[in-house]
């Protein structure tokens, strides 16, 4: 018994030793949209329901992922400006005053994917191994995921 | 082949059979935990309701009855609002907001005597026996369209809104519902309808990003007017209410959030009253009293302006709305009876203007804790102070504010009012204090 209790207390420590592996989280949007690049206050203001559309008319439809998803609270905390509770109550008040409830959950970063590669106006933030090549990864504030001064800490 | 095979098969043949429509539908719905893709139709229920808590320390005055001011404390639904939220299209889009009331319940109207000294109105029985529920028994209700529209989306610049909307102005009429506002009560500029609160016409609205920081936006409205007493489906006078609003939304960076707004509201308001009245009548020879009909007829013409600014710096909130009101040409015109008999008396009112203002600072803690202040002021040129309670008066409030859920809110707030001109001229001139809560929830 004593000896899985050190072989256990011996994995923790190795486990907790390891450097965390950094990933950095991507904005998505639907390959056919012709922005390559948009502002962190771009983003913001389409996550808050603010810009509706895109500049060529397009309905933007953002996509949230569930609460416990990775990178949910990074990405909320260096876009919206706030913490995810807060960024819960904008969307209730949102509704509340009438204009509606534009932001959908997906089901998890591989669902927004497949969501962000169905619909034009689509965007969303997922880990950038969730990306595939159907959809593309913005530039924000000039800089790609993983450069540094990208806006958006890594998950770690 | 096996039986598994046989009902693979079957189960694949059954999902060819299914339109593509339907079939990429159950597909968002499998990756979306909220279903709806944009461009399909959906109907969505929501909405809010709260139960306030509210005693007022009028120290058995008697006085306070009849003005509004319930006697005992009690518990109440205030609000149950029903939200059907219909996206027909990509583009079209319609809102329907009802309130369940338990209004008219036998309450007498404002102003009406109260002989039973029995609190703040006379009640009529309204029980009844329910045709639902045998043995059981019901009262009246009721249900207020408090929104009924259908907008078309053009652009991010323009959205065409037909139909009964909230009036947009200020701040606190476009919150609207009690889990969003942050008091529990309305400021007086809003309770007293310093604008109309809502109107039946035709909106259009839409805003423009200036840069990435800045979003500039406006509204501009043509409607029956303001609703008053009158049901929304009727303008007594012809004349269309004019209004508009512009806003700017300023993000400052590491100085916050700024919004301003200014607002503004024309147009005429005619309001028809039928009641009875007693006049002395000779019936052979004796004059006494016989019932005739009696119409009474307000119409005036009011201008209305409003600005609002909030900021938003971390957890602090600082807003405040400033409301202006002018009437001119009030004109009340009596009849009394009918026919070629009918008396008819008109009296005209001086134009006259009604302003006032709230402030409220509030910051939010950690776990969603925001104490907050509010300070409030209202004021009427009339000289007459018979025409409301609540004219010139003043009121501090001190409270807190816990969201305990984004769509859960609990609120207590202790306010205190005085009328300073009241004092000197008529009753109730002692200050009202009163202690309130409530929970408020989306849904």
């Amino acid at each position: 018994m004593r000896t899985i209790l050190k072989v256990a207390l011996a994995a923790s420590l190795a486990l907790a030793a390891a450097p965390a592996v950094a990933e950095p989280i991507a904005v998505i949007v639907n390959k056919d949209n012709p922005r390559s690049g948009l502002t962190v206050q771009e983003v913001r203001s389409m996550f808050l329901g603010r810009r509706t559309e895109w500049p060529d008319g397009t309905p933007a439809q953002p996509f949230d992922l569930p609460p416990a998803a990775p990178g949910r609270a990074v990405f909320i905390e260096a876009v919206a400006g706030m913490k995810p509770e807060r960024f819960a109550e904008q969307w209730v008040d949102q509704q509340v005053r009438g204009a509606g409830n534009a932001l959908k959950v997906a089901a998890s970063p591989g669902a927004a994917v497949k969501l962000v590669a169905k619909f034009r106006g689509g965007i969303a933030f997922v880990p950038l191994s969730a990306v595939t090549s159907a959809v593309k990864v913005l530039i924000l504030d000039g800089k790609l995921p993983g450069q540094r001064g990208y806006p958006i800490p890594e998950i770690r | 082949m096996t039986k598994t095979t046989k009902t693979a098969i079957g189960l694949l043949a059954l999902y060819a059979a299914i339109p593509g429509a339907v079939r990429a539908q159950a597909d968002d719905d499998e990756l979306l935990l909220a279903p709806a893709a944009e461009s399909a139709m959906s109907l969505k229920f929501s909405g809010f309701a709260d139960l306030e808590w509210a005693r007022f320390f009028t120290n058995g005055d008697p006085r306070w009855k009849g003005r509004g001011i319930p006697e005992n404390s009690a518990f109440s639904v205030g609000n149950l609002n029903l939200y059907m939220d219909g996206r027909l299209d990509k583009n079209w889009r319609s809102l329907i907001e009802i309130r369940f009331t338990y209004l008219p319940a036998g309450v007498a109207l404002q102003g009406q005597s109260d002989p039973l000294s029995t609190g703040t109105g006379f009640y009529t029985d309204t029980q009844t026996y329910d045709y639902a529920q045998l043995r059981a028994k019901t009262q009246w209700g009721g249900i207020v369209i408090e929104r009924a529209w259908l907008e078309y989306r053009l652009h991010q610049v323009l959205t065409l809104r037909a139909g009964h909307f909230l009036t947009p102005y200020g701040i606190w009429n476009v919150d609207h519902g009690s889990p969003t506002i942050i008091d529990i009560a309305p400021p007086f500029v809003i309770g007293q309808e310093l604008f109309p609160r809502s109107q039946v016409g035709l909106e259009l609205y839409g805003s423009v990003f200036l840069g990435s920081r800045a979003r500039l936006g406006y509204h501009a409205t043509v409607s029956n007017g303001r609703i008053g007493h009158n049901p929304a489906y009727v303008d007594l006078d012809s004349k269309y209410g004019w209004g508009g609003r512009f806003f700017l939304e300023l993000g400052l960076g590491a100085a916050g959030e700024l919004k301003l707004g200014y607002s503004t509201y024309g147009g005429r308001n005619t309001d028809r009253h039928q009641g009875l009245e007693v006049v002395a009548a000779p019936v052979n020879g004796t004059e006494v009293g016989v019932l005739v009909p009696k119409t009474t007829t307000w119409t005036g013409d009011e201008w209305d302006q409003a600005v609002d600014a909030k900021w938003e710096l971390g957890g602090l909130t600082l807003q405040g709305e400033y409301f202006e009101q002018r009437l001119r040409d009030e004109q009340r015109t009596v009849v009394i009876g009918s026919g070629a008999s009918a008396v008819t008396s008109s009296t005209r009112q001086d134009p006259y203007w009604r302003r006032g203002w709230y402030g409220l600072v509030g910051y939010r803690l950690p776990l969603a804790i925001m104490p907050f202040a509010v300070y409030q002021y209202i004021s009427d040129s009339r000289a007459d102070w018979q025409h409301d309670s609540t004219q010139d008066a003043y009121e501090w409030t001190l409270g807190v504010n816990w969201r305990v859920r984004p769509n859960v809110v609990l609120k207590a707030s202790y306010s205190y009012a005085w009328w300073p001109r009241t004092q000197q001229t008529l009753e109730n001139k002692d200050p009202l204090k009163w202690l309130a809560t409530q929970v408020a929830w989306a849904f």
